[in-house]
């Protein structure tokens, strides 16, 4: 078992499976950016490992991930080249800190999304953002009841994720509803819809049991289909979104407010991270 | 013909109904697309709402034989060029959301695969746009239903009830008729709790994507399958 700070690693030989584990129940497993360096880094592991077929993503607590840690989220840039040089972070420094960490080749939703072995989601309780990205970069997803999936951080400055992935997993008119209209996907919608393969009361139970049929797979098997998907998923234009969506979203983060328009940078400034999260995310509508 | 208002972000686009876009009365077209122009370029509006005031969203028709140089013409330009009609509302700057109620003949159910979401009554239906307009555009529809019940659609040239159109993704919300305006009252004012610069720049990635998709080139396509599907019928070859 390897443990970092927030992210912990283990094999099971016998069963050929990797786990990665978010570990930061207390902050709900909000993402910073350091622990998707730490995912990466595991998936570095996994890749290289032949005797590894299946990779199990799950989160320590009530909750897979309740999205970005907003402060990170700010600090990212400024850590990126040119992030610092003056009072606010360079054009430059956005698309770097965007590309590097989220979207590009080494970020952590394309690293997910290309992953040779066979990636299993264990989805409960908040998925929001990171999360959300988790369900729709993994191939297979098991939502306990209480699943809720949101992107509430589009409501804060618009749509900054990847439009192809969503599209395609649940059809133009869905993934609009979550872009634009607060509402938080209860796990019977996200099944309904595609974003999950099964809703289970026992959710370890079912995850166990899919990550066991998938290592009796050959390992060729494995790795000719997940080429086979990766193959699909150029054609579906998902690497031209990722791209844009590296361009938009470091856009975003110089937007200005209309007169009473919500200022969540501001919010979260003045009143700190619990009050700013509560306060953006209270007209999030389950449905 | 057609009436627009704004009111507390919210842009309304009214006409009695939009069948006389199945048959293709270019001057509605026109009055249609420059309502929605206006409105994208408006900065006091996130949301556009195109509501009917009569009981059809769109009323049958089927659009009469065009000439093929007209085609390439003044057709092209009211209906599949990307500053027509259907473009205009496809690649507005503003979330833009149908609300329907009753028939919503092909050009109804163009006008909703154009649109970012739909609200619809429990009595609404939507036709295939794919039987009579050149102009429908299969792209869309498959990325909004997913592709086999976008053939589906396409082939057996369907109508769905509404229940149907939810349970395929076409549709956002149904609900009873005397609630079909409040619905969508509701629905505008959810989108317009985002800042209107990140409406404005979600909706251009939302361009990009679809781009990439080839939603534009195969609304290009619509002068090809034009001049195929009326070539026959000016020289009164088509049989069935």
């Amino acid at each position: 078992m390897s443990s970092h700070e927030h992210v912990e690693f283990s094999i099971d030989r016998e069963r050929y499976t990797a786990r990665i584990t978010l570990r930061r129940p207390a902050a709900e497993n909000r993402v910073t950016t350091a622990m998707a360096t730490q995912i990466c880094d595991f998936l570095d592991v996994v890749e290289q490992d032949d005797d590894i077929k299946v990779v199990v993503l799950s989160g320590e607590g009530e909750h897979l991930c309740a999205g970005w840690e907003p402060q990170d989220a700010w600090r990212q840039y400024l850590d990126a080249p040119g992030g610092s040089v003056r009072k606010h972070p360079s054009q430059r420094a956005r698309l770097i800190a965007a590309d590097e960490n989220w979207w590009g080749p080494r970020g952590l939703y394309t690293r997910l999304l290309r992953c040779r072995k066979v990636t299993v989601l264990e989805a409960r309780g908040k998925c929001f953002e990171t999360g959300l990205y988790f369900a729709l970069c993994c191939d297979l997803v098991v939502a306990g009841a209480d699943a809720r999936f949101a992107c509430p951080r589009w409501r804060n400055v618009g749509v900054d994720g990847d439009m192809a992935l969503l599209f395609a997993t649940v059809g133009l008119k869905r993934a609009k509803e979550l872009m634009f209209c607060d509402v938080a996907w209860s796990a019977r919608t996200a099944l309904a819809y595609g974003l999950v393969d099964y809703v289970a009361d026992d959710v370890a139970a079912k995850v166990e049991e899919l990550a066991n049929m998938s290592a009796s797979i050959m390992r060729d098997g494995i790795v000719t289909e997940k080429y086979a998907v990766f193959a699909s998923l150029d054609k579906m234009g998902i690497g031209h979104s990722f791209a844009a969506t590296t361009v938009v979203g470091a856009s975003l983060s110089n937007i200005h407010f209309q007169p009473g328009e919500y200022n969540f940078l501001r919010d979260l400034r003045d009143n700190g991270v619990d009050e700013a999260l509560s306060t953006s995310r209270r007209g999030l509508r389950d449905v | 013909m057609i009436t627009t208002s704004v009111d507390n972000w919210c842009g309304v686009i009214e006409a009695a109904d939009y069948g006389p876009l199945s048959r293709h009365e270019a001057p509605f077209a026109r009055a249609l697309r420059q309502a929605v122009v206006d409105l994208s370029d408006d900065d006091h509006v996130k949301v556009i709402v195109l509501r009917t005031t009569h009981g059809d969203f769109a009323g049958a028709g089927t659009p009469p034989p065009v000439d093929t140089t007209e085609v390439l013409t003044t057709w092209h330009r009211d209906f599949a060029a990307s500053s027509a009609v259907y473009q205009a509302v496809c690649f507005s700057k503003k979330v833009v959301v149908t609300e329907v109620a009753g028939h919503c003949s092909a050009a109804g159910s163009m006008l909703v695969l154009c649109s970012d979401l739909t609200v619809a009554a429990e009595n609404a239906t939507f036709a295939s746009p794919f039987t009579d307009l050149p102009e429908a555009n299969f792209v869309l529809a498959a990325l909004t239903m997913r592709l086999n019940r976008a053939k589906s659609w396409l082939l057996r040239g369907s109508t769905m009830p509404a229940a149907e159109a939810v349970s395929v993704g076409l549709v956002n919300q149904v609900v009873p008729a005397d609630e079909l305006a409040a619905t969508t009252r509701e629905l505008a004012r959810s989108v317009t709790g985002m800042p209107l610069d990140g409406i404005t720049m979600s909706k251009m990635l939302l361009q990009a994507v679809l781009d990439g998709h080839g939603v534009g080139r195969e609304f290009d396509l619509a002068d090809h399958y034009a001049i195929h599907r009326w070539a026959g019928l000016n020289a009164g070859t088509v049989q069935g």
